[in-house]
């Protein structure tokens, strides 16, 4: 009698964990949905927006400059940001505020990326912080999922 | 007979992918064998050691002063490398060179870790390129394997002006009995049949 509990309990969690871990390689190597939350991508997300972020550009280093990209936060590797890539290693960036006088700019170091919100006022993003390393990006967003499951894509 | 094929290669296509992703996991939140290159961690890990990095600590957030860890180059995000972390977010560290006259220094900011090789003479770390992420770390190096003799990597107390070497030898025998990776340890002669995940750069 006991046996055959444990037994079937272990099978339970075999199962599971085999299922988990393809469910987990799934997400890692194929997309996730993400929830947003914040205003810094505003119009193109808002706040509680759903999109999928497909992995497959990130493994591959097909990250492009304007993809909107989720990345792990320099400043606390528990939490994401959603970005758009404003310029590749290499590029040449402008660093100065619209308002301000005279001009500065700055170039991105090898494998780091420039990353701006779309909501310029009100976004932390590389003005503040500075370039990040690629290798902190997770994922592409290409889907936005609105209001009742109509999807638009996001160039 | 063209549908028993197909039957049977899907079977095994499917069985190559459930076991794939199981291994997956397995490097990705237990850890993983690490073949190093390159002297930037001279004397503790020479080239060509093979070492087992832990993946547990970096997901738990348990990275210490003194452990080596191994993260991904913040330069190149397919290279990896091996250093051990001398300051972690809100610690002063010293960023000049021994030999010079003033002394400067730095905090490291939030959500930092500054990384320094043991062969100060000849590594690129922190020194060179400021603190990096932690979500750049991958994993803690906690064994080493050099010519089947099996060694701790312990963390090391004093990561001051003089680096010292934290390496203890043990024979096998010691290390079945007192080390918790004992499992792991077992099974280190099929190094050559594992998948080695990635080769580390150095300097």
């Amino acid at each position: 009698m006991f046996r055959r509990v444990l037994g079937k309990t272990l099978g339970f969690v075999g199962y599971t964990v085999q299922y988990g871990c393809i469910a987990h390689c799934a997400f890692e190597y194929i997309g996730e949905f993400v929830v947003c939350s914040g205003p810094s991508m505003e119009p193109t997300i808002v706040n509680h927006d759903i999109v999928f972020s497909e992995r497959m550009s990130r493994h591959l280093c097909k990250i492009e400059k304007g993809d909107i990209v989720i990345a792990k936060s320099p400043f606390d590797p528990n939490m994401n940001i959603c970005k758009r890539v404003i310029g590749l290693e290499g590029d040449k960036v402008c660093t100065s505020a619209p308002s301000d006088v005279f001009k500065s700019h700055t170039y991105v170091p090898k494998g780091h990326v420039w990353l701006e919100g779309d909501n310029l006022r009100n976004s932390t993003d590389s003005r503040s912080y500075g370039p990040i390393p690629y290798a902190l990006i997770r994922g592409r967003v290409c889907l936005k999922v609105k209001g009742g499951g109509v999807l638009y894509v996001c160039c | 007979m063209f549908r028993r094929v197909l039957g049977k290669t899907l079977g095994f296509v499917g069985y190559t992918v459930q076991y794939g992703c199981i291994a997956h996991c397995a490097f990705e939140y237990i850890g993983e064998f690490v073949v190093c290159s390159g002297p930037s961690m001279e004397p503790t890990i020479v080239n060509h050691d093979i070492v087992f990095s832990e993946r547990m600590s970096r997901h738990l957030c348990k990275i210490e002063k003194g452990d080596i860890v191994i993260a991904k180059s913040p330069f190149d995000p397919n290279m990896n490398i091996c250093k051990r972390v001398i300051g972690l977010e809100g610690d002063k560290v010293c960023t000049s060179a021994p030999s010079d006259v003033f002394k400067s220094h730095t905090y490291v900011p939030k959500g930092h870790v500054w990384l320094e090789g043991d062969n100060l003479r000849n590594s690129t770390d922190s020194r060179s390129y400021g603190p990096i992420p932690y979500a750049l770390i991958r994993g803690r190096v906690c064994l080493k394997s050099s010519m089947a003799i099996l060694s701790t990597i312990q963390r090391c107390e004093s990561v001051g002006s003089s680096k010292q070497v934290c390496l203890i030898d043990q024979s096998l025998d010691n290390i079945l009995s007192s080390s918790p990776f004992c499992c792991v340890v077992m099974s280190l002669d099929v190094i050559a049949t594992t998948t080695l995940e990635t080769a580390l750069a150095s300097a």
